[in-house]
Parts: C-alpha cells; structure tokens; sequence
C-alpha cells in the first residue's frame, strides 16, 4: 500500500468525520467507492474509498466535510469530486478495519494526495443517485437556525410561500381536475427543517376521477424538476420571459418536455398553448418563490430544498437559496416586471401612507408597506431611503417601526405597474 | 467439483440458485494491467467479513463480484467501471473478459437495481479454482 506518511498528519477526533446518519452510497464496486452522510453535529460528509492493505487489514478513506452549498452543487452535477477536495480546509484520511470501523483519522492536505489517487475533472456525482418524491423538506442553516430555532414570522411565511407555491403548481395542470393539499409535517431539527407533504387526489366529482393512468404520470418528477428549474435556470433565462417571442433555453425545453409527458403518460388531452401555459406559469410561480428569498439573511444564512425519498428518508437537494442567490432572483424578477410593464417614477415629491417594518438608522434605508395603487388589498414592499442628515431616532419614521404605525411621507416613487419599488423619503420633522 | 471453502465457516446456503456456465462471457475489472491473483480472491478470503447473520450480504462476502457482458449489457458496466476510475483511478483501468471452463465454479445472477448494476453476477470458486479454469478472452484498457 502506498504510504501516505500517516505518522506525521496531525490526529483528528474521530466524532468529526465518523457518518453515523443519512449514510447513502453513491457508486459501489468491491467496496463503497463514493458514499455521502452526515456526522453526528449533522454536518454533511463526503467519503471515498482509497486503498485496503491485507496485511494490516486497515481501509483508507478519505472523509471531507462539506458546506451547504457544496453538497448542494455536487449533488446536482454543478461540482466535481476533485473540485470539492481541491477547495476544502478539511479533508481527512480515515483508517478502518476490515470490518468498516474507524481506528483513527488524520488531518490530510489536499496537495499531498498522491496523484495516482486524485479523482479525475470528471468525478461528478453518478447520477443514479437521483429520485423525486412528492415529499419536500425545507431545511433553514446559518445564525439561529443552528440553535434549532427559528423566527415565528420567517417560518410561517416560508412555509405558506412553499405549500402555496407547490399547490398552486399542481392546481396549474389543466385538465387533470387534481385538489393539492401541501401537508405540514412536524418540525425537525438539524438545524432547523419544514416538512411537507404534497396530497394529490383529483377532485370528489371531477369526470376524471378514477383515471387508472395517472399513476404513470411523473408528476413528482415534474415538480421537482420545476423547483430546480427556478433556482438553478430562472435568473440566467430572464431575457426569455422579458419578451412574448423568445426561444426557450434547453433547460426550459427540458421541463416544457416534462409537462408534455405528464399528459401523454395520464392519457389526458393536453392544452394547445402548453408553450405559453409554462412560461406563463413559471412567472406566477416566482412570486411565491420570492417569499421564500425575502425572508433570507438576517435570521439564518441559506434555505436548502430537499426532496425527500419515500421509506428511506434520502434527501435529495434541489435547490439552494442563499443571500447571493436571493438578491440575484429578486433583481432578475424586477427587470422582466420593467420590461415589460415600464418603470414610471414621480417628478416631484408627493404624500404616501406607508408603515415601515425595516430601518436602519445609520444608513437611513430600509423597507416598508405601502398599499397598491388600483387594488388596496394588495401591498407593495418598497425599498425606502429617508434623505437628510439629522438623526432618526425619535421622529415618525422610528414610530412607525417600533409602534407598527402607519404613518405619512413625502417622497417620490419608482413603480413597475401598480407596484411600488421603492420610495425616496423627503426628511420631515 | 467440490465447494468446502465456500460451506465451511457459514450456515448459510450460497450456492442455492447457483448455475453451472461455460457460454456466457464475463468481466471483471484488474488492479492492473495484468491478471494476479488477488483479483480473484474475495472479501471473506481477504478476511473482509460483515458483523450479521444476513446470508445475502454473508454470501456476497465469500463470492467474486463479476459482471454478464454481451452487448446490452457493455455501457453499464462500463459506465461503472469508468465512474470508480473517475473518483479513484488507482482501482485500475483494466478489464479482464474471460468464459469460464468446467470445474471453475458456479455463478448467480445478483443484479443490484438501486446501484443499476443489472448484470451482476456472484461467482463461487470451487474448492481447486486457479486461472486454467477459465478461458481468458481479452483484456481491455477502458480509461
């Protein structure tokens, strides 16, 4: 066995390293080659088989942990093996017995693999690892997520962003006559996870009912691949929906194909515009998906959607939501909203009634509600900037802050549509 | 033709289901570029043995992992042999296609669908297996 200077790699405690749940393998030949996990604070693992010794009857592995972000992405073919071990500070070479046991664990640098056991550019994910279920976990990491708690207000508008976004998908498919309910599942830890079930049944006295080949239908399939669609795609295809004509990309295509199978393989006649209904329904859908990025940043750092394999619990991510991420598709969502329905902003200042429920008083920005202009039921979440010099502290706008006071300014406003983007308040006493 | 090694030191019926062929081929993939002995010997050999009673995984343990190839079944096993290269290439980048002769043991078709290893196959040496007893037909270089 080549050695790998072992004796001289600083110890590591094994409880870093050890997989002791969620232990699923990714490529097996002789022995578990590539296998994923978690550790027992639930940080994700990585694992690859090295060499075996029958001498001393000892199996080198190599253990990585891995952020959020990086199982996200090589789980879903976005990086390599070889990628993640170049760039992780916390690869680690195990020693087992032939019985699978951890004897020790070494700290271990990337550039002192030798080079005859390097993964190739090529190591991505095998990609039989894949499954959809119609069961969804929605896993909130970073701040207070870690001590396994949550802000009442963030989860309750995560997870009725979520159950909306995949009811509404399914209420969507026209002609299937289907009745989604998205089930809450208890709360779980690690660090802090939403559950959901989504029930598809078709409707009590819908003509359809008791279609024997709805079961065909991938109908998770199509989900999932829609939810990885909007977090993955959406934000590079945004000129696509900027305009009523443009060729779709090959990853909107794919899902468009997606939606033609769901009708052939349930025998349901599809709609003629399906063209149109994707695209169009894609758009409905970023609204509820934006929720979910809104509530991002100041309580815990990221949002991973997990898909979650029936009997064995696998999670599969499908799509990962951090601030970068959120900033990006928020931004993407108000260009196509410019393009195609014009930014109007006001020349002069004018009197507004809003209630502002983020301030920075330092930088004197932050956001507010403001009611629609044609539909006063409906509000708009406006950025707002409060102009001036003097301190905040005391004035209105803190009243309306700390006392949930609708209060009114003098300000001008940028709106896309009847919505108002953001507010440029004049300094009033 | 005699399988003691393979009965002793087990309660559990291995060879149940196993089948005599001397007409198929097989493959299995070499450390290196030519055949050594080790490339036959199995886990339970190599006193690799699982802590259960679980004769599946017991049997698996005392049998050479090998794969049927004909031409439905070459992309698979190359797509596995190729992805184990991929993530460690010092597994080896050779494969061995051989046939077996009379006396060299008895195969079972073991397919592992969660892992689309459709053409597995468990091979049980006979008790006097040694490299006459089967008929080496190529070895190829697949990375």
């Amino acid at each position: 066995m080549t050695d790998f200077h072992l004796n001289t790699k600083p110890l590591i405690k094994n409880d870093l390293i050890e997989i002791v749940s969620n232990y699923k393998v990714l490529h097996f030949d002789d022995f578990p080659i590539l296998y994923i996990g978690t550790n027992k604070f639930g940080n994700k693992i990585i694992g690859s088989h090295l060499e075996e010794d029958d001498n001393s009857k000892t199996i080198l592995t190599l253990h990585t942990i891995l952020s959020n972000k990086e199982y996200h992405d090589f789980m879903n073919n976005k990086i390599s093996y070889l990628e993640i071990l170049k760039n992780s500070s916390s690869i680690s070479i195990v020693e087992k017995d032939y019985k699978f046991k951890i004897k020790k664990a070494y700290d271990f640098d990337f550039n002192f693999i030798p080079a005859d056991y390097l993964p190739t550019p090529e190591s991505f994910c095998p990609i039989s690892v894949k499954a959809h279920s119609l069961e969804f976990s929605i896993s909130l990491k970073g701040k207070l997520a870690d001590l396994n708690k949550a802000i009442a207000d963030e989860v309750s508008k995560i997870q009725n962003g979520f159950a909306e976004f995949l009811e509404d998908r399914i209420k969507s498919l026209k002609g299937f006559d289907f009745a989604p309910k998205a089930l809450l599942q208890p709360y779980a830890v690690g660090s802090f996870k939403i559950n959901f079930e989504l029930d598809i049944k078709q409707k009590a006295n819908s003509k359809k009912a008791g279609n024997l080949f709805l079961e065909q239908a991938p109908i998770s399939q199509y989900i999932a691949e829609y939810i990885k669609y909007i977090a993955e795609d959406f934000t590079e295809d945004k000129e696509i929906f900027e305009s009523d004509n443009a060729e779709f990309s090959e990853s909107l295509k794919s899902l468009e194909n997606r939606l033609n199978e769901l009708y052939e393989k349930a025998l349901i006649k599809k709609p003629n515009d399906i063209h149109k209904i994707i695209k169009d329904d894609i758009l409905k859908s970023t609204a509820k998906f934006e929720t979910l990025t809104e509530q991002v940043g100041e309580n815990f750092e990221s949002i991973s959607i997990l898909n979650i394999e029936k009997g064995n619990e696998i999670e599969t991510p499908i799509a990962f939501i951090d601030t970068n991420f959120s900033k990006n598709f928020q931004s993407s969502i108000e260009q196509i909203e410019i393009a195609k329905k014009g930014l109007v902003e006001d020349d002069s200042f004018k009197y507004y009634k809003i209630y502002i429920y983020h301030l920075n008083t330092d930088t004197r920005t932050g956001n507010a509600f403001i009611r629609n202009l044609d539909n006063e039921e409906e509000m708009s979440k406006p950025k707002i900037k409060i102009n001036g010099e003097d301190g905040l502290d005391h004035t209105k706008y803190t009243e309306s802050l700390y006392l949930n006071k609708w209060i009114e300014v003098k300000a001008k406003a940028k709106r896309i549509g009847d919505k108002v983007k953001s507010l440029e308040i004049e300094f009033e006493e | 033709m005699t399988f003691e090694k393979i009965n002793t030191d087990t309660s559990c019926n291995c060879l149940k289901g196993a089948i005599i062929d001397t007409e198929n081929s097989y493959v299995r993939k070499l450390r290196k570029e030519t055949l050594e002995e080790k490339d036959f010997l199995t886990h339970w050999e190599r006193d690799i043995k699982p802590d259960t009673d679980d004769c599946e995984i017991i049997c698996s343990h005392k049998a050479v992992s090998i794969n049927q190839f004909n031409p439905e079944t070459e992309a698979q096993i190359l797509e596995k042999y190729k992805t184990t290269f991929k993530i460690n290439p010092k597994k080896g980048a050779y494969y061995l296609k051989f046939q077996f002769l009379q006396d060299a043991g008895k195969v079972k078709h073991t397919p592992d669908f969660n892992t689309n290893d459709e053409s597995h196959y468990d091979f049980y040496k006979s008790d006097d297996f040694n490299f006459e007893k089967i008929q080496i037909l190529d070895t190829v270089k697949f990375a």
